[in-house]
């Protein structure tokens, strides 16, 4: 049998037993009450009445005895005499009257009231002559008076008086034992229902107890099962198992016990297996860690060191028992550490990488006291709701070294590059001057001997005059490349009104090769002005310089965004470069084509070259013979 | 949780509606006392209006929620007839009173078209007499019979032997009918009498005391207010000796004051706590004490205001439970009050009649023994 039936079948029984023992109440009470109404709506009132009834036809057969025999009657006598006639009596018979109308009809005091009633009047009618027969002292000295009035008295007031009283006595025995009777009924009503809460009481605390154990035994047994179950499971044992009888709730706990432990069993196995699995990510983990170049550390908000590498062991000379659980400051020279405000911004900004010892010259402090240059990348990472520091260290004595070796190569070669471009600059310079001189003095020679000069020496002469000018003009190439971002100061430049200044001095040569030169909204950019000035006036020129026989220079210039830096692209329809040309072209002094066909030193697009990338861009050429050549260069935003 | 707040809603409403039917429809009832405060017989309105006071505080302090709370309004009537009506209307008229004691008769006759109309229920306190029985069905007298008090008198003369009565009488209906019951008396038992209507506020008696002295008269019946102080002073100064007889006023202070001692021995019909419930009267007056600082100088008035007040209150604290919804409640207590046929009071057992007099409170004869003390007279 189930718990819960057992439960509702024991409640049931107690229920039953409380049930008649309402009823059984509510029947007696009613009886009970029943009786109390009678006794309170007819005995007690009727009682009461005769009681006041009773004194009051005493009183009043007293106070007209007195009045006719004592002529010095109390003024307060007389008022009570009136006060009985006019006010007690009257309400008395109202009463009595109100009471039997209320009353069963056969009941006796309704039958007997008219009787009562009546002899009431009489005896009001009967007072109230007396009074008008006795008023003044003087009227007991009429015997006539006298006479009438103690025949009231002693016959009339007497006999109504007696009979008044006897049937008061009547009644009142009648309904002093119908009080009785009902008290006794009462107080037996009340006996039986003390009775019945008292029986019933005991048979409800017999059943309660005897249920009461028969359900805890039935409980309490497998709860017991139950509960060494749970205990072994608790110390381990997933094998224990559960056997209860029957097929009650708790038969049925104890086979979702069963299932339960079987289920921890499978879960527990399963967790051994991810806890295998975890300790072999964690060797992994550890093996990555100590296999890592960089000395690892591992260290909470407070800098307390949780976790190191080998490499660390090996960098700052610590074994791991000295330096867990110990402050990462121990690790930074005091130096460093008086400098509190640099240390703490690093340690105290999270959710960013952070890397120390590049520029901050940060330095290591190892066992022994020895300061190690190092450069440290912090890493704040949260580990099981805690904010942690992982710190990559890395020793930067070496690179210390060489990058000291780089920066000196580095001056050197400034300062040879100076050194060349001064001497460029010099050479250059310098030598114009003797070929200046030469180039007179063939002019002088040419004009003064003139007609002594014979046709070869004429010839010779103008050999030379013309490799002095060329060379001059290859000299004064070079001296303009050399002037390339020579004391150039970078600045925003707006492309639009350099080209267009740009075609402006470009006018002639575009008016008279009828050359067509497009440009859009091109971007304002940060550079230095005469030298991009002189790139695209050189790109322009070379673009109208080599088209094709017959075909007027179309030329177009644009440009492309490319986020860090912009492209520009001058497309020609010319004469184009044959590929393997194309490498060459950058190159100073480098001509495809003789004097005789294009005049010019070749030294334009090495200009090209030395301006881009003096603004940190690239140039190249995409170029087809006979079709046309496209220029792109790139120059840097920032 | 929206559905939950709608069903406690739901049930303060119908807690509400439940309880409000449950509600009194009459919640405060106003009633309003027109008395003599000053003037002329304050002994008849200051102490009966404290009297009245007391019971209506007693009530309310002790009441059901269920029960009504009653209101008193008191006004100085000055003992004047003419007074009453307008008093009475301004009664209506600022409290919308419902019940109106008055313990003037001639101010009890002069508004009784106006409580007819009202439906208001007057109720004289002090006086019962045939002329106020004969008024209207709205009027009700809880007090002494004024016929009856007054014949004590008469008898008294009567009993004493004495043949020659003068009978001075103040010009109102209580005294007119006070000195007719004792003229009436006399001319039945053979003793001559004539009753002398003074001016109201007279002050000199001598000439009429002369004259009645000169006929011989064996007893002089004051029957008036302090006024007549006066004129026993006066009596007494002629060197008349005949016993004086008083009305149930005698105790007024200026009456003694006026007299100078003269109202010495004046015997008078009067009422005291032995004359009523001893137990309820003399509880009665120490609570009057208490609450007022010092009893009464005449007990009978504030004593009769008290019953007639609380006979009311025992009616009209069942208003709510009682009286039917569409009857008036003026209609309901008139019919109420006629029902009382036994209310124990401090005046003794009281009964209200057909004609809404009421019956059981009887005076005694008393002689005033000293200034403010009159003592019960044995035969």
């Amino acid at each position: 049998m189930k718990i819960r039936t057992k439960l509702a079948l024991s409640f049931g029984i107690i229920i039953s037993i409380l049930f008649t023992e309402i009823v059984l109440n509510q029947i007696i009470s009613d009886n009970a009450t029943n009786t109390y109404q009678k006794l309170k709506s007819q005995a007690l009132p009727v009682l009461r009445i005769l009681d006041k009834y009773e004194s009051i036809n005493n009183e009043l057969f007293l106070l007209t005895s007195n009045k006719v025999y004592n002529k010095n009657l109390p003024l307060s006598s007389q008022n009570r005499l009136n006060g009985i006639l006019e006010v007690e009596l009257p309400y008395l018979k109202t009463e009595l009257f109100l009471l039997s109308e209320n009353l069963e009809k056969d009941d006796e005091i309704t039958q007997k009231s008219p009787e009562i009633i009546e002899s009431t009047n009489k005896l009001i009618e009967y007072g109230s002559k007396l009074n008008s027969l006795l008023v003044l002292k003087d009227d007991y000295s009429n015997p006539v008076s006298v006479e009438l009035a103690t025949k009231i008295v002693e016959e009339d007031i007497s006999n109504l008086h007696d009979k008044l009283n006897t049937d008061l006595l009547l009644l009142k025995i009648k309904y002093g034992n119908l009080l009785e009777e009902y008290q006794n009924e009462f107080s037996q009503n009340l006996k039986s229902l003390s009775n019945i809460i008292l029986i019933t009481g005991i048979l409800g605390i017999l059943f309660g107890i005897i249920l009461a154990i028969l359900v805890i035994r039935s409980i309490s047994k497998p709860i017991q099962a139950l509960n060494n179950g749970a205990l072994r499971v608790s110390s381990g044992d997933y094998e224990v198992g559960i056997h209860l009888k029957g097929k009650d709730e708790l038969a049925s706990l104890g086979d979702s016990f069963n299932i339960m432990t079987s289920s921890l069993r499978s879960n527990f196995e399963l967790i051994q297996q991810n806890n295998k699995e975890i300790k072999k990510q964690e060797e992994r983990f550890r093996k990555v860690i100590e296999a890592s170049p960089a000395a690892i550390i591992l260290m909470d908000s407070k800098k307390k060191i949780s976790l190191i590498n080998i490499q660390t062991e090996k960098l700052f000379g610590y074994t791991r028992s000295e330096i867990i659980g110990r402050s990462a400051e121990k690790l930074i020279p005091s130096r460093l550490l008086k400098e509190q405000s640099m240390v703490d911004s690093i340690f105290s900004s999270e959710n960013k990488i952070d890397t120390l010892g590049i520029e901050q010259n940060f330095y290591g402090l190892t066992k022994e006291n020895k300061e190690v240059p190092i450069e440290i990348r912090l890493n704040f990472i949260e580990i099981n709701n805690q904010d942690m520091i992982l710190a990559s260290i890395i020793d930067i004595t070496e690179r210390r070294q060489q990058q000291a070796e780089i920066k000196k190569f580095v001056e050197q070669l400034k300062f040879k590059n100076k050194e060349l471009e001064q001497f460029s600059y010099i050479t250059s310079h310098d030598l114009q001057e003797p070929l200046r001189t030469v180039l007179s003095f063939i002019d002088l020679i040419q004009d003064d001997y003139k007609d002594k000069l014979d046709d070869n020496l004429n010839v010779y002469l103008k050999f030379i005059s013309d490799a002095s000018t060329r060379m001059s003009s290859l000299i004064k190439s070079l001296l303009d490349y050399s002037r390339i971002g020579y004391k150039g100061v970078v600045e925003q430049i707006d492309l639009n009104i350099l080209l267009d200044s740009v075609t402006a001095d470009l006018g002639f040569k575009i008016e008279h090769t009828n050359a067509e030169i497009k440009f859009g909204n091109l971007p304002t950019i940060n550079g230095f002005n005469l030298e991009l000035r002189l790139l695209f006036q050189n790109l322009i020129t070379n673009a109208i310089k080599f088209h094709k026989e017959g075909e007027n220079p179309k030329i177009n210039i644009s440009y492309e965004d490319k986020w860090t830096h912009w492209e520009f692209k001058i497309e020609d329809n010319g004469i184009g470069i044959r590929e393997e040309f194309q490498a060459k072209i950058f190159v100073i002094f480098q001509r495809l084509h003789n004097r005789e066909e294009y005049e010019g030193t070749g030294i334009g697009l090495s200009h090209c070259k030395k301006i881009v990338e003096l603004h940190g861009g690239e140039i190249w050429v995409n170029s087809q013979e006979n079709v046309g050549s496209s220029f792109h260069f790139t120059i840097p935003k920032i | 949780m929206l559905f939950k707040k709608k069903l406690v809603v739901l049930f303060m409403i119908c807690i509400t509606i439940l309880t409000s039917c449950n509600n009194p429809e009459v919640k405060e009832i106003n009633i309003g006392f027109i008395a003599p405060l000053t003037t002329r017989a304050t002994d008849l309105g200051i102490a009966p209006s404290q009297a009245m006071k007391l019971a209506v505080e007693k009530y309310n302090s002790k009441k059901l929620k269920s029960q009504p709370k009653i209101n008193l309004f008191v006004e100085d009537g000055k003992w004047e007839k003419d007074m009453a009506l307008p008093l009475y209307e301004k009664l209506r008229k600022e409290h919308n009173i419902d019940v109106v004691f008055i313990s003037n008769t001639d101010g009890t006759v002069a508004i009784q078209d106006r409580i007819m109309e009202d439906g208001v229920i007057a109720v004289n306190p002090l006086n019962s007499d045939k002329l106020l029985s004969s008024l209207n069905k709205n009027t009700f007298k809880i007090a002494k019979s004024t016929e009856e008090a007054n014949k004590i008198v008469g008898v008294r003369i009567i009993e004493l032997g004495l043949k020659k009565a003068i009978i001075l009488q103040y010009p109102n209906d209580f005294m007119t009918i006070a000195a007719n019951s004792v003229s009436e008396i006399l001319n039945e038992n053979g003793v001559e009498n004539k009753i002398l209507k003074v001016a109201k506020d007279q002050t000199d008696f001598t000439e009429i005391l002369k004259a009645a002295q000169e006929e011989g008269t064996q007893a002089y019946v004051f029957f008036g207010y302090k006024d007549f102080g006066f004129a026993m002073k006066q009596a007494r100064d002629l060197g008349i000796e005949a016993p004086f007889f008083g009305s149930t006023v005698l105790l007024d202070p200026d009456f003694y004051k006026y007299s100078e001692g003269a109202i010495i021995g004046t015997e008078c019909p009067f009422f005291s706590t032995l004359d009523g419930n001893y137990i309820l009267a003399s509880e009665f007056l120490k609570d009057f004490e208490k609450r007022f600082g010092e009893e009464p100088v005449s007990v009978w008035p504030p004593m009769q205001a008290y019953d007639a007040m609380n006979i009311v209150i025992n009616e009209l604290k069942n208003v709510n439970e009682d009286k039917p919804k569409d009857e008036l409640l003026g209609d309901w207590l008139r019919n109420r009050l006629y029902n009382v046929r036994y209310y124990q009071g401090i005046c003794g057992n009281i009964s209200i009649t057909e004609d809404g007099s009421s019956r059981g409170i009887y005076f005694s004869l008393y002689k005033m023994e000293s200034e403010g003390k009159l003592i019960k007279i044995k035969r």
